[in-house]
């Protein structure tokens, strides 16, 4: 059996050149370690014999390039992943944030949609809908596309009820969906509300500046050690004071200016606040 | 140095709390522990067995590098990586064999990242995970043993190891035990 593993450095540049040319993405940010795991994947699951084979492949098929992108990225897990974090951020929306008289919110990285569509959940149970301007972006189109249809499979939204129910909730995430014949699609009269963006974190400017609230739970992990500090520096500036971060539980702002500036006000959960 | 990796699933959680409790405090090299665990509960696993250790036992943050004499726990929904430049990657993507930590995962790239300096130690667990990351840690030069399998609770895990890889070492958890005491 052929090792399904191995893609050597000199195969891995090659990958990196090939989709800045045609893409303007810049794979060389990507945690090195992942992004030999997923394009290892990708072969595995596009039926190569070896890596090298699907290294050879995109080199010269142009088109194979956009279906790789689509797959390269990592999706968001589920909805209401850790219920404990989604309890805390809901007190702080609702002690904190409701009493602003708008509330500006980014969610950058997008890939899949459950972070979004639990914060719109949040909101909108909570009555904020009304006050809320959120931004959502990605380096990628697809996920972009994928995140405005938002559709959920029947597994996934076993899940994140599942979750959305250990938040002590006494209703089922049902009422914002509407079930389709093979899957669920999130309510559209919520996503209509968010603005969808192209943007490239690490090199572009921020959407809008003086954000409330950044959820950004779990995508830094994927970038190399330098990108993450430079996006977790842009992300920290983009904050009004008083303004808070939400990073994933294996997360934190070791290595950054960004743990001077903000200050953890979670004692589990990676939830920062910009001080004053 | 050597860094270890020991990987399990059901029926390992005993095994390693008697590893941990058996190790000396001067224990000089890294151990990196990819075990099964509900994804939803997220505290008392490590506390548990930092109750039984010696050792620091901690979950490590994306990128935290690694020290010699400490115990790293996969932290639970997430995969741990081993980094070449020997720091630790978690991540989110897709359960590998219907697993989020993958022990596959964390072998493989411990593989990778070490190669001759790796032990790879498989224990009791009910499916396939962990063998082909023993098998890659074996083909890049590394040691690899599992806990017998008459002594797993659920020998599946060892069973499939054995059955794709020549592993150096079959051993009950006191020779496992044993042979980690001795590791110079």
């Amino acid at each position: 059996m052929e090792d399904m593993t191995n893609i050597t450095e000199e195969e891995l540049r090659r990958v990196i050149s090939m989709v800045r040319t045609i893409d303007d993405i810049d794979l060389g940010q990507f945690q090195p370690v992942i992004l030999k795991h997923r394009i290892c994947r990708f072969a595995t699951l596009q039926g190569y014999e070896s890596v090298s084979n699907l290294v050879e492949k995109l080199v010269t098929d142009r088109s194979l390039i956009h279906i790789f992108l689509q797959k390269i990225a990592v999706p968001t897990t589920e909805m209401f992943r850790d219920a404990e974090f989604w309890v805390e951020l809901e007190n702080i929306i609702n002690e904190k944030l409701s009493a602003e008289r708008f509330i500006k919110i980014w969610v950058p990285d997008i890939c899949g949609d459950d972070e979004l569509n639990t914060l719109l959940v949040i909101l909108s149970r909570n009555n904020l809908m009304h006050k809320a301007t959120i931004y959502a972006t990605s380096q990628f189109q697809q996920a972009i596309d994928d995140s405005k249809e938002s559709f959920i499979d029947s597994k996934k939204f076993e899940i994140s009820d599942a979750n959305f129910k250990r938040m002590n909730s006494d209703n089922s995430l049902i009422q914002y969906l509407e079930r389709l014949e093979k899957y669920y699609k999130f309510s559209p009269n919520l996503l209509d509300k968010v603005i969808f963006l192209k943007q490239c974190i690490s090199k572009d400017t921020p959407p809008d500046k003086g954000f409330n609230l950044i959820l950004f739970r779990n995508r830094c992990l994927f970038y190399n050690a330098t990108t993450r500090r430079t996006v977790l520096e842009k992300i920290g500036q983009s904050l009004i004071p008083g303004g808070y971060l939400a990073l994933g539980t294996g997360e934190n702002l070791a290595d950054t200016d960004q743990q001077v500036l903000l200050a953890q006000v979670s004692k589990i959960e990676k939830i920062y606040r910009k001080k004053q | 140095m050597w860094y270890v990796v020991i990987g399990g699933s059901a029926g390992s959680f005993q095994t390693v709390t008697t590893i941990l409790s058996e190790l000396p405090k001067t224990f000089p090299h890294p151990m990196f522990l990819c075990l099964h665990r509900l994804k939803h509960i997220r505290s008392g696993f490590v506390e548990a067995l930092r109750l039984k250790s010696k050792l620091p036992v901690h979950e490590p943050c994306d990128k935290e590098p690694v020290q010699p004499g400490h115990v790293y726990l996969a932290p639970a929904n997430y995969h741990m990586y081993i980094e070449r430049d020997n720091t630790i990657a978690l991540s989110t993507e897709e359960p590998a064999n219907h697993s989020r930590p993958s022990i596959d995962i964390t072998f493989v790239s411990a593989a990778k990242a070490y190669g001759t300096r790796c032990l790879g130690i498989l224990l009791s667990g009910a499916n396939k995970d962990g063998a082909f990351g023993l098998k890659t840690m074996k083909d890049e030069g590394g040691t690899i043993m599992v806990q017998s399998p008459d002594e797993c609770q659920v020998k599946t895990m060892t069973a499939a190891a054995i059955k794709i890889t020549d592993v150096d070492y079959i051993f009950q958890s006191s020779q496992i035990i044993s042979y980690l005491q001795n590791l110079k």
